[in-house]
């Protein structure tokens, strides 16, 4: 009897003895969460670095313990980045500058805590690319083939958004020509393969755009602003579904530049 | 195409038996046998009300009845009744009925030729202590109690509740495999079953969630309750509609021969009762209210504030004739408060309940006739304190008739029910993949189920039940239970339980969240698959004359439970999915009851599986088919109950402990910049808490003990004053409840809570 009385007092201290505490937060899964679109040719970039344990108190976010370094993997140069912080919301934000960045370079992105847990990130940066369009000096209605040379995997969008108002018009005539998005990707087996893509300046479709002529237009020439991005990219950006792990980082680079298509416009030649 | 072929054939089927059940039910008395029949109600002397499980023996006048067993006996029921067949007419027996804390019923019976006889027996109490000589009178026992556990109203009171009575609720907490998610909400979670998974019925009459918001109690006080049968699996064909478990409440009628009241305060609640005779030996009426207090004073005894409020009031009218008893029963229960502190969500939910429970056993009749009529009502919302911003509801309207038979020497028990359902569910933005609805539902549910003995150390009990909706096909549920007495008494069986059910409606709610308890009540649309379960279990009990051990092993396959998606951020709105769940486990449970000391052991153990195809939960999964332990797998718990008379006082304690449930931890605290339109130079981002894989941590151990120390004082002038002093969670354990995500804080469950409570009577 004594002694199961010992075992009862002993169990009982154990039990009572066992952890009571409750981590809300999972420590073994994620680190920081990245967002940064570096932007080649731009000489200030930014990555804001959040710590994703702490919580949305100005207390718990004063400091992020991350010292968040960019590496060129071509030359093996580490840059440590500097950091800002900016405060709104009742928190601070902590963001990290990065200056020029090469194109077609591979990067490491490592952001380690004090602990020595790190997180790493790699991009290759878009390369510079070179465009040619044919047939050249057309009236606006023609199909022109634009290939984009000097591409290293990756795509590229552009929108098609014309920028004429009619005069008598106004906006209304605008909105059917605005907004046409088309992506162009890479070939998967053979990246650095140019990239081509065919369109009209002007879409003349019967249901929706009002007929006009190319000299109606009052422009000559034709700007589309065409965005590089590197590999995975866009796709993360335009990705509505959420992955717990894939949606808590958007890291790449993109490469912008204008196409310009001159166009003849003393045709009047309503067909297309 | 033979696909089709077997189900047309097996729904033509499903209508004949619908047919053959409802057309015997009328058609029956003109092709049963006639013979002599005895029927006895037993009551006691005491309050004039049937005693339930008393043994009714017969033996021959010149029977050794020491040492030999009777040649027939009956079980009383929960009307004090029961009936023996197979007498000899012009032949004289002796008639024994005996039961516990009572003295010796005996006189010599001789039937005439097709005599029915019913007899009303008095037992009269039996003065003193109960000694060992009166327990071993209580041999025969109803057999084959697998997956059932019979709960008197001493079993409740030996709980300590914070309150002079003792409640279902706790008690049925510190029964292993019923889970709950903590001190509130008032949700049982049954073998793996979830709250919409089992069944409450009182009195036939079906009470949705008669549990309050406070999970230390429920409508059903031990006052009021003659006995629980809690069917945690393998229930027999008359059940029908629940998937898990059946919690089947019988309560008591009121005092057929003096009046009695009582009020009663304490810190959580306070209450009143009253009882007796309107018509001396033939009619009685009871009724009890309680109104919860804790609100009120939890600040000054806890330091905090407990913001939940309950009340219900039961009434209950009873009628003995000579050949009939009824019981009107009328029951209205009422809930609301934060289930999470400090959030400001408030759930409410309202249980109204109606109806009429009768047995006939006219000698007209070769067989009773069991018949209920009832209406049952809940509601239930949740919403800011000033806004409900969903609701859903249930009305029914329902008959339901029992009926047994003998056809070639067996048994039958069947019946059937028609109910006329209205579900209606007002929705605002948190249920995504659903629309605000309102349906109506006739359902026809028919059972039969027999016995067969092909020895005396064996029984075998199949049945068949099926129901059909207005807009669901018949469900096929064959039901199975058998009972191995290898000594052919009462003190060693083996027994197994098992089958198929099926429930027409789903309960659809957050079981992510714990703070919230609303609850969706869907029936199932006939281009949907009903929800099922396939049950199978098996046990050994002992019986000692003062000890009781028995060891269960069990299984249950659930198909189409309601799931909510996994969505990675934590928002309010959800959208549901389908799983299928596997529970198995076993309880082993000893029992050791002598004189004045009482005590229980119950560990159990048990593991709960979800799987679900990973497309239809959501984020996370990267299985093609995932499985995963939902909030209500407990691994272990062990309850240890002890209970001590002495000097005119009860001592009663509590002890439980259980390893952690399952909870889903926070991924991370992001501030998502990856809009077009948003810029990390001076965008903050759009705040948003992200989950970590469902249920991938799990609570820390929880353990409690609670005490009470009881006394009756009394007065020679018809009063008497019953006080309770207890302590709820003696050792002021931090039991976690649950993490809000919303506030960010941690939720515990009741600490250190000093209790004094009064009763004061008048008979």
């Amino acid at each position: 009897m004594k002694k199961l009385l010992i075992i009862l007092i002993l169990s009982f201290g154990y039990i009572g003895s066992c952890d009571n505490t409750v981590n809300p937060v999972d420590e073994d899964t994620g680190l920081y969460s990245v967002y940064g679109v570096l932007e080649l040719g731009k000489s200030r970039n930014v990555i804001r670095i959040r710590d994703l344990k702490a919580p949305f108190t100005l207390e718990d976010t004063e400091k992020i313990d991350a010292e968040v370094t960019l590496e060129n993997l071509e030359i093996n140069v580490v840059e440590t980045l500097t950091r800002e912080r900016f405060r709104q919301n009742g928190v601070y934000h902590h963001n990290f500058i990065v200056q020029n960045i090469l194109p077609d370079t591979g990067y490491e992105l490592k952001i380690v805590r004090s602990d020595g847990r790190s997180r790493k990130l790699r991009i290759r940066t878009p390369s510079i690319t070179t465009k040619s369009i044919s047939p050249a000096n057309r009236d606006c209605k023609t199909q022109l083939e634009v290939e984009f040379g000097n591409i290293n995997g990756g795509l590229i969008e552009y929108v098609l958004k014309p920028d004429i108002i009619d005069p008598m018009r106004g906006d209304f005539f605008r909105i059917f020509y605005s907004f046409v998005r088309a992506v162009v990707d890479s070939d998967v087996n053979n990246p650095r393969s140019p990239l081509t893509t065919t369109f009209k300046p002007i879409e003349y479709s019967p249901d929706l755009n009002p007929e006009i002529e190319c000299n109606e237009l009052g422009i000559d020439k034709l700007y589309i602003t065409y965005v590089y991005y590197s590999e995975g990219l866009q796709e993360k950006l335009n990705n509505p579904d959420f992955d717990p792990l894939e949606s808590i980082e958007l890291f790449g680079a993109v490469y912008v530049d204008t196409l310009v298509i001159p166009f003849d416009t003393s045709s009047s030649d309503k067909g297309g | 195409m033979k696909r089709w072929d077997i189900k047309s054939l097996k729904g033509k089927l499903i209508k004949v038996y619908i047919f053959a059940i409802i057309f015997g039910f009328f058609s029956v008395n003109s092709l049963a046998q006639q013979n002599q029949v005895l029927r006895l109600v037993v009551i006691s002397e005491e309050d004039g009300t049937p005693l339930p499980g008393t043994n009714a023996l017969i033996y021959n006048i010149d029977q050794n009845q020491e040492e030999t067993d009777p040649l027939f006996y009956c079980v009383t029921d929960k009307d004090g009744f029961c009936e023996i067949r197979g007498l000899e007419s012009q032949k004289e027996y002796i008639l024994k009925v005996t039961f516990v804390g009572f003295k010796i019923f005996s006189e010599t019976i001789k039937l005439e030729e097709e005599e029915r006889r019913i007899s009303r027996i008095v037992l009269k109490p039996e003065i003193g202590e109960i000694n060992e000589v009166t327990v071993e009178r209580q041999r025969y026992i109803t057999t084959g109690e697998v997956a059932i556990r019979r709960i008197s109203s001493d079993d409740v009171r030996r709980i300590p509740t914070p309150g002079v009575d003792g409640d279902l609720a706790s008690y049925l907490q510190t029964v292993p495999g019923v889970i709950s998610n903590g001190d509130r909400g008032g949700d049982l979670f049954i073998r793996g079953g979830t709250p919409d998974q089992n069944q409450t019925l009182v009195d036939n009459l079906q009470i949705i969630k008669p549990f309050h918001i406070s999970n230390l109690f429920s409508a059903f006080p031990d006052e009021i309750i003659q006995s629980v049968d809690l069917y945690a699996g393998g229930f027999g064909a008359e059940y029908s509609g629940a998937t898990s478990a059946v919690i089947d409440v019988n309560l008591r009628p009121g005092n057929m021969r003096e009046y009695k009241a009582n009020i009663s305060a304490s810190p959580y609640l306070g209450s009143f009762f009253f009882e007796g005779p309107i018509k001396k030996d033939k009619q009685s009426l009871l009724i009890l209210g309680r109104q919860s207090t804790i609100d009120r004073f939890s600040k000054s005894i806890i330091g905090e504030d407990i913001n939940i409020e309950f009340s219900d009031i039961l009434a209950r009218y009873s009628i003995q004739g000579d050949n009939i008893t009824c019981n009107v029963t009328g029951i209205r229960t009422y809930d609301t408060g934060e289930i999470a502190p400090n959030r400001g969500i408030n759930s409410t939910w309202k249980n109204t309940v109606l109806g009429t429970r009768c047995l006939g056993f006219d000698g007209l009749y070769n067989f009773p006739v069991e018949f209920t009529i009832g209406y049952t009502n809940y509601e239930n919302k949740e919403g800011t304190k000033s806004a409900n911003q969903r609701l859903s509801s249930v009305n029914k309207l329902y008959f339901n008739t029992d009926r047994k038979d003998e056809i070639l020497g067996l048994k039958f028990n069947y019946g059937f029910g028609i109910s006329f359902n209205n579900y209606k569910t007002i929705l605002s933005e948190r249920f995504t993949s659903i629309d605000s609805f309102e349906r109506h539902i006739t359902v026809v549910k028919v059972y039969t189920a027999t016995e067969w003995e092909p020895t005396k150390k064996l029984k075998i009990q199949p049945g068949f039940a099926t129901q059909i909706g207005s807009s669901n096909a018949g469900s096929f549920e064959p039901r199975l239970r058998i009972s191995f007495r290898p000594d052919e008494t009462n003190k060693k069986e083996i027994s197994f339980a098992g089958g198929r059910y099926t429930q027409l409606l789903s309960g659809i709610n957050d079981e992510r969240d714990i703070g919230t308890v609303f609850t969706i009540l869907k029936p199932v649309k006939i281009e949907e698959t009903l929800p099922s379960a396939i049950h199978g279990i098996i046990g050994y009990q002992q019986r000692g004359d003062f000890f009781k051990f028995n060891i269960e092993g069990y299984v249950k396959k659930h198909k189409n439970i309601s799931v909510s998606k996994w969505t990675p951020e934590a928002k309010t709105a959800i959208e549901t999915a389908l799983a299928d769940g596997l529970t198995f486990g076993f309880d082993i449970n000893t029992r050791f009851n002598k004189g004045a000391l009482f005590t229980s052991i119950s560990y159990g153990w048990s593991k709960v599986n979800y799987e679900a195809t990973s497309g239809d939960l959501g984020a996370w999964i990267q299985e093609s088919i995932f499985s995963y332990s939902p909030v209500h797998d407990q691994r272990h718990k062990l309850n240890i109950i002890a209970s001590y008379d002495f000097l005119g006082i009860s001592l009663n304690t509590s002890w439980e402990f259980g390893t952690g449930k399952p909870y889903t931890q926070i991924f991370g605290f992001d501030e998502n910049v990856s809009g077009p339109a948003e810029n990390p130079i001076n965008d903050p981002g759009k705040t948003r808490i992200l989950y970590s894989r469902p249920y991938g941590e799990r609570l820390p151990y929880y353990h409690r003990l609670d005490v009470s120390l009881g006394r009756v004082f009394s007065t020679p002038n018809f009063w008497s004053l019953e006080t309770e002093v207890g302590v709820i969670n003696v050792y002021d354990r931090n039991n976690v409840f649950n993490f809000d995500l919303t506030t960010l804080q941690r939720v515990d469950q009741t600490p250190l809570l000093p209790y004094l409570s009064f009763k004061l009577q008048v008979n």
